[in-house]
């Protein structure tokens, strides 16, 4: 008569312990390999709705990008974004890869991940951010 | 039967060599692109030759554990050199010279790095500078930082305003620069002199996109 109560306790205490961790579970946003640039709309971007593509609300704290164009002469920001302010740094079309975290624009807590068209030709570009 | 599945066995024997010679040949060619493509073709637009290298080697570092998953993924080989401290931040060249691969992270967590960038060949300013925009001030670009590094040729790494008055510089050291970033300066680009106080190449951030 115990064991179904151990049982449920057991469980009980299983299902408690992985919703705890849920707040840690792994997120994951992907732009591309695709176009970016003026006229791209995302809704989920803050700041520059309309050029960015932006991912939803996280802890991230991990966000790449890997050139996968041969097109010249583009600028991006690649960074952080929250209702206060959007940072990022300046991705180039002479840059390869990048591989940062909040901690490099002084950002950190519950963000979303952006990449911004910020100037040139609008081009294939593909980022990707884990939280 | 013998003699049939000895020449079976030699047909697939002979099959097999022909698709590990082929596979050898794709694997070579890959190879060789990847180098090429590691190693840095050079760019019309950016100057090569004697002295646009990145010379400094850098101290071996042990990187942190997160640093070193994050190193898995960059494209390069694995290893951290430490080239200078400045300004309270830590740069490193990632890998192998060729490359172009660098980190920049906080001084006081040597082996951990907050971001690595590779770039397609050395440019006169690899640069990690930080900036965006808040909502106090939403039109007005905010640098937070300016840093990165510069090959041999760069001695000096100036900012100017929009009107084109420097508003700061710096000298290279050990091929890195840091700049602090004055306050309301309205700083446009930044600038790479030679050691004669030539401009040798510029970057402006631009102003922020109109919302």
């Amino acid at each position: 008569m115990r064991k179904p109560r151990r049982v449920i306790v057991w469980l009980v205490s299983v299902v408690a312990a992985l919703a705890l961790a849920a707040p840690a579970s792994a997120a994951y946003w992907q732009h591309g390999p695709g176009w970016l640039g003026n006229g791209y709309n995302d809704s989920d971007c803050i700041w520059y709705y309309g050029q960015a593509s932006c991912s939803g609300w996280s802890y991230w704290y991990r966000l790449q990008y890997q050139d996968v164009t041969s097109v010249c002469c583009f600028t991006y920001l690649l960074g952080f974004e929250n209702n206060a302010r959007i940072r990022g740094l300046w991705v180039y079309d002479y840059v390869e890869y990048v591989d940062m975290s909040p901690n490099t624009v002084d950002m950190s807590g519950n963000l979303k991940a952006h990449m911004t068209w910020w100037s040139g030709n609008g081009v294939s570009v593909l980022a990707w951010a884990n939280s | 039967m013998f003699r049939t599945r000895r020449f079976r066995t030699r047909r697939i024997t002979k099959r097999a060599a022909v698709f590990v010679a082929a596979l050898t040949v794709v694997a070579a060619v890959t190879a060789s692109v990847a180098i090429a493509a590691l190693g840095g073709d050079s760019d019309p637009r950016f100057p090569s030759g004697p002295g646009w290298t990145v010379s400094t080697q850098g101290t071996p570092v042990t990187p942190a554990p997160a640093t070193a998953m994050r190193l898995t993924d960059a494209p390069t080989s694995r290893e951290l050199y430490l080239l200078a401290a400045r300004n309270g931040r830590a740069f490193y060249r990632v890998g192998a010279p060729t490359s172009n691969c660098f980190a920049v992270g906080d001084v006081a967590a040597i082996g951990e790095v907050d971001v690595i960038q590779c770039f397609s060949t050395v440019i006169p300013l690899m640069d990690f500078s930080v900036g965006g925009v808040d909502s106090a001030s939403p039109s007005e670009l905010q640098l937070i930082r300016v840093e990165g590094i510069a090959p041999d040729n760069v001695a000096t790494v100036a900012l100017a305003n929009r009107q084109g008055i420097v508003t700061a510089r710096s000298s290279t050291e050990k091929n890195v620069y840091s700049l602090s970033v004055p306050r309301s300066s309205g700083t446009a680009k930044v600038i790479a002199l030679d050691a004669a106080g030539n401009e040798v190449f510029s970057r402006s951030f631009g102003a922020p996109p109109a919302r």
